[in-house]
Order: C-alpha cells, then sequence, then structure tokens
C-alpha cells in the first residue's frame, strides 16, 4: 500500500511544477459527522493533503489529490449490546482510530485574474477513499479496512502574497460512499467529515 | 515563479511529506495495566431476577486443560467470593446454604477462574553495516545485526453464572439455564493493585445485574 501512496505522492509533486499549473500542500482539520461522529466525535487535527492542477484554460483546472486524516479517541462509555433474546454491556477502555486516505480526480473553476491578490475558486473531486477503522478494547482489536468511492465538493481562495509566494484556503467536504461492512455491523458503512485545508502553494505565472 | 524558488519548494515538501509517511497512525495514550481489563456482561431478555434467594457455593471454580495439574493461585478466591456475596447483599438478595434436599433457591450463583500464558516475539531491524576506514586497510567497521525480542504475560479471568431453576438450559434439558452471565479479563501482575482491579471489576459487573 505504502508504494501506491508514494507513487502518487512523487507524480503529484513532480508533475505540478510544469507550465500552466500548480501544486499545493496543506495542513488539514477536519470534523467528523453522520456514522463517523457516532464513532469519534473528537476534531482531527492530523492531516495532511497534497494536490497538483493543470490548467487547460485561464479559469478552468483538472488535477490529482492525495490526503491523509487521522481521527483517534479513548472512551471509556460502555457498550451496550441489545438484542430481542440477550442483551448486554462490555465495559473497558477503548481507542478507537479511523484512517482516510482519498485520492481523487479533481476539477476546479477559478474566478478572476490569475494574479488577483485573491482569486476564489469552487471545483470537486471524485476517487477513491480507503478507510481504516480500529477498535482496540481491553486485550482485543478489531479492524475492518474497506476501498469507498467518494466526492468531495470544495470552495477556496489562493491568496498571492508575492510573486514567489501564494498561500491557499480551503474548506471540503468529504463523503465516502458505503462499502463493505462497519465494525458494529449493519449496512451504513459511509463515512463523512468536513475539512478547513490551509498550506502554500507552487505555481508557474 | 523561477525554477529554483519551485525546486526549494518540492525540496521542502518532500520532506515534509517523508515525515508524515514515517509518523504513526495510531496513537499511544500512555495505557497502564488495568486499562487493559475488560468487564462483559450478558443476559436474558425475559429472565425474572426479582426472585429473593440465591446460593452460591464457597468454592471457586479453577478451569484447566483436561489433564492438566491446577496451578491457578487461589489467594485471591475469598476475595472474590465475598466480594460477589457483599454486592448480591446490596441488591437486597439473601443468600441461603447450598442444601439439594432443601427447596430451591430462587437462583445458583457460580464463580470460576482461569488463566492464560501470552507469548509473543517482536523482530528489530539492526543498524547498518559500517565501512570501516580508509586504503590502508585499516579498522574493518562494524554493523549492529537485528533480533527480536521474546515477551510473555499472564490474562486472568473471572467467570460468574447465575442459574434459574425454573428455566430448563437450551443443551441439556435436565440442567438449570442460565439467565445472567458476566467475564472478567485482565492482565495479571505482581504489583499490589490487583486485588483492587479484582473488586471494581466484580463491582462493575454486578452493577449490571438489573433486578
Amino acid at each position: 500500500m505504502k508504494w501506491l501512496f508514494s507513487s502518487i505522492l512523487i507524480l503529484i509533486i513532480t508533475a505540478s511544477v510544469s507550465a500552466q499549473s500548480l501544486g499545493n500542500i496543506t495542513y488539514n482539520m477536519s470534523f467528523p459527522t453522520d456514522n463517523l461522529s457516532d464513532f469519534i466525535d473528537k476534531p482531527s487535527f492530523k492531516g495532511f493533503g497534497i494536490e497538483g492542477r493543470w490548467f487547460s484554460n485561464r479559469n478552468i483546472s483538472f488535477g490529482l489529490s492525495f490526503a491523509w486524516t487521522v481521527y483517534d479517541q479513548r472512551v471509556s462509555d460502555p457498550i451496550q449490546i441489545v438484542n430481542d433474546v440477550v442483551s448486554g454491556t462490555v465495559s473497558g477502555t477503548q481507542i478507537r482510530v479511523v484512517n482516510s486516505l482519498p485520492i481523487l480526480a479533481t476539477a476546479h473553476y477559478y474566478v478572476g485574474k490569475r494574479r488577483a491578490k485573491f482569486r476564489f475558486y469552487f471545483g470537486t473531486g471524485a476517487g477513491m477513499y480507503y478507510i481504516k477503522q480500529r477498535l482496540e478494547i481491553g486485550l482485543v482489536a478489531f479492524e475492518s479496512d474497506n476501498w469507498h468511492f467518494g466526492v468531495a465538493p470544495e470552495v477556496g481562495v489562493l491568496i498571492n502574497l508575492s510573486r514567489e509566494f501564494t498561500m491557499i484556503v480551503n474548506g471540503k467536504y468529504n463523503y465516502a460512499f458505503s462499502a463493505g461492512e462497519p465494525l458494529g455491523g449493519g449496512d451504513d458503512n459511509t463515512y463523512a467529515y468536513w475539512g478547513i485545508n490551509v498550506g502554500f502553494v507552487w505555481q508557474d505565472f | 515563479m523561477k525554477t529554483k524558488t519551485k525546486k526549494l519548494i518540492v525540496l521542502l515538501s518532500l520532506l515534509i511529506l517523508s515525515s508524515f509517511v514515517f509518523y504513526s497512525c495510531y496513537p499511544d495514550y500512555g495505557l497502564t495495566t488495568s486499562d487493559y481489563d475488560t468487564v462483559v456482561t450478558l443476559f436474558d431478555s425475559d429472565a425474572n431476577f426479582k426472585k429473593p434467594t440465591y446460593a452460591m457455593p464457597d468454592t471457586v471454580v479453577h478451569f484447566v486443560e483436561e489433564g492438566e495439574e491446577d496451578k491457578v493461585d487461589r489467594s485471591k478466591d475469598a476475595l472474590i467470593l465475598s466480594t460477589i456475596a457483599s454486592n448480591m447483599t446490596k441488591k437486597g438478595y439473601q443468600r441461603v446454604a447450598v442444601d439439594t434436599t432443601a427447596p430451591a433457591p430462587g437462583f445458583a450463583l457460580l464463580a470460576g477462574v482461569t488463566t492464560t500464558e501470552n507469548y509473543g516475539t517482536v523482530w528489530y531491524p539492526g543498524w547498518g553495516y559500517w565501512g570501516g576506514w580508509g586504503w590502508w586497510g585499516g579498522y574493518p567497521g562494524w554493523g549492529y545485526p537485528g533480533g527480536s525480542v521474546t515477551y510473555s504475560y499472564t490474562t486472568g479471568t473471572i467467570f460468574m453464572t447465575m442459574l434459574d431453576p425454573d428455566k430448563d438450559n437450551i443443551i441439556d434439558g435436565n440442567k438449570f439455564g442460565a439467565v445472567w452471565l458476566a467475564r472478567i479479563n485482565g492482565v495479571l501482575s505482581s504489583s499490589l493493585n490487583t486485588s483492587a482491579r479484582i473488586t471494581q471489576r466484580i463491582n462493575e459487573a454486578l452493577i449490571n445485574l438489573h433486578i
């Protein structure tokens, strides 16, 4: 798995220094929603993203993005087992971890001039999310990992602080459709989280 | 953007990314021995727990493999039985003697214990080989070979089972059916807190006995 991610990273970095392109690396803060927040309700401040975009004209770009977000939480609340015949409780210190690694093809539309101080854009990404969910309780660990198809609509702004230095700030909603089974069983294994990402950009003027 | 600046940013990005590649995605919360204790309780949703009496033998059953010698420590047996009894009293149950000639009590409560030895091996890489000094064939250099470390730990499990004489065992109709059971598992250590942990976890298990 590491060779796949490493290859994608190298592709993004090297290709983004060509003409009519930009690359960016961001620090990602993420906030879980829906099923994910039922498992872990603590935000993640352990995330990064890297992206390469190639302009087809002045206002439209297509690209490839990769990100890695880690959610983790220590939980002491017991797990309730509810069943018609047998019910019960499981108590113990739980360590809950979710790793989300989206690999997305992206498309963005930019408003305003390329050299404007603030250049807003909106767009979306679509592709695959590799998500690994893990629950440790006592001396036992349960793990489930799946590839999900997902989408990530996004709005953001490029801040051209100087000819040489540009920053990027964006908000993104990541939604990974259901695939496989969650640890607690059931049919719904969707993951969704909001992200606020800040970073710097290298681009060709 | 100048090529030199681009290259600098690319290099910086690679350096930052390389730190993430080695970043642990599983955090270390500094768990202690007691954090590895678990208490599992299950109960029959249709059972009637309002019967006022129960009988419990004065012995904790030790589960060992057939043919194996019972080496399970008995020093905690009295603590286990007394903690169970005090919790049942607080819940309003009256303990009666185990007497097969007398009318059956509301419940029979059994306690059992087992221990398990666990082993594992951790492999670690060695340090790289250092090529030594120069052309005159001086000190040949040395490396540190990788190796492995084997570790072991003992886990203990306490079982508590509540049987109802009015309920048939689903496997053997001649035996009582279980209406409540608890399993407490944890790492055994030589520290003084094992007794405190046993007491705490039995208390937790019996809190989940809903009358």
